[in-house]
């Protein structure tokens, strides 16, 4: 039996696995970090508003 | 003398540990340091693994999904325990930060997991014939997935977050009986999957097979640090969207996987 097929695809599952665990923080991040100036650049016209 | 202030230092450490823009500042520097040494030791594990070890007498080439099946069981049995202690502080001290720790390591114990069944599957069709049996190993790794899973939907069923992580906490809690029962399985039944080969007295691999495996074990030890630090930097902003520490630090244009700049 040819082992290859079995050895690449646990090592692409892994890696596909492991890849998105390290870069889906980083989406969620960006939408915080969207929604914090969003939120700042609102208080600042609230604020030159009064 | 020498004793006491030392004990004062981890003391200070821990509190200033449960201070959100301290612990957001700290784990900035941590971050990219962990991560560069998970890079430079996957790359060395895969390159012994994979291209400098030899085939197994009896496995022949598929023995090379070992160098990632073992390490990713053994960090999803190792985060459970550490989101389990985590969340046993949080619940008795009520620290915030150990609550935000323990709730961001559940992905990524069930992330690896997930890598260690599906490894371990295609490991299994090769050298067994099958890519599952219920057996007691496979089994109660699997449980142990939907645990993790378990966990992160009741966090996530709760609109309040403390008392969502208090309750996820406390499952995880009642779940750490699981991982004797993993550990045991291959003594306690009749399993297809073989015993540990590794043990506090030694070890029945020989040093070419083992060392990407001890190396690919400790890479994976930094890639659970550098995620659980990122996403709970990430669940702090998330959180704290409107407290002044989080301004002050977007206002240093930082980003939870930047280094900080000053000390400030």
């Amino acid at each position: 039996m040819n082992h290859a097929p079995f050895i690449w695809s646990a090592y692409g599952a892994t890696a596909l696995i492991l890849l998105w665990t390290a870069l889906s923080p980083l989406l969620r991040a960006r939408k915080a970090l969207r929604t914090i100036r969003l939120l700042k650049s609102r208080d600042q016209t609230d604020e030159a508003n009064r | 003398m020498n004793t006491r202030t030392g004990k004062n230092a981890f003391v200070l450490f821990i509190h200033k540990l449960g201070s959100p823009p301290w612990f957001y500042q700290f784990a900035g520097k941590l971050i990219p340091w962990f991560w560069a040494l998970f890079i430079v030791l996957t790359l060395g594990g895969l390159y012994l693994g994979l291209f400098d070890s030899p085939a197994d007498y009896q496995q022949g080439e598929s023995v090379r999904i070992m160098y990632i099946h073992v390490p990713a069981a053994w960090m999803s049995m190792l985060i459970y325990g550490a989101m389990a202690v985590m969340g046993f502080v949080a619940l008795v001290w009520r620290i915030r930060m150990m609550e935000i720790l323990a709730m961001s390591s559940a992905p990524i114990g069930a992330a690896f997991t997930l890598a260690a069944l599906i490894s371990g599957s295609l490991w299994g069709r090769p050298t067994w014939g099958t890519y599952w049996v219920w057996d007691a190993r496979l089994t109660s790794e699997l449980v142990l997935l939907f645990l993790f899973i378990g966990v992160m939907a009741l966090y996530h069923a709760f609109d309040e977050p403390r008392k969502a992580a208090r309750a996820a906490c406390l499952l995880a809690l009642v779940g750490l009986i699981n991982l004797p029962i993993i550990h045991f399985s291959v003594k306690w039944w009749n399993t297809l999957h073989q015993g540990s080969s590794i043990s506090a007295t030694g070890s029945t691999i020989h040093p070419s097979m083992l060392w990407p495996l001890l190396i690919m074990a400790v890479a994976t030890k930094f890639f659970y640090a550098a995620n659980v630090l990122t996403r709970a930097r990430v669940v702090l902003l998330e959180q704290d969207v409107r407290k002044a520490w989080v301004q002050d630090a977007i206002d240093k244009k930082t980003t939870p996987f930047q280094k900080e700049d000053s000390d400030s």
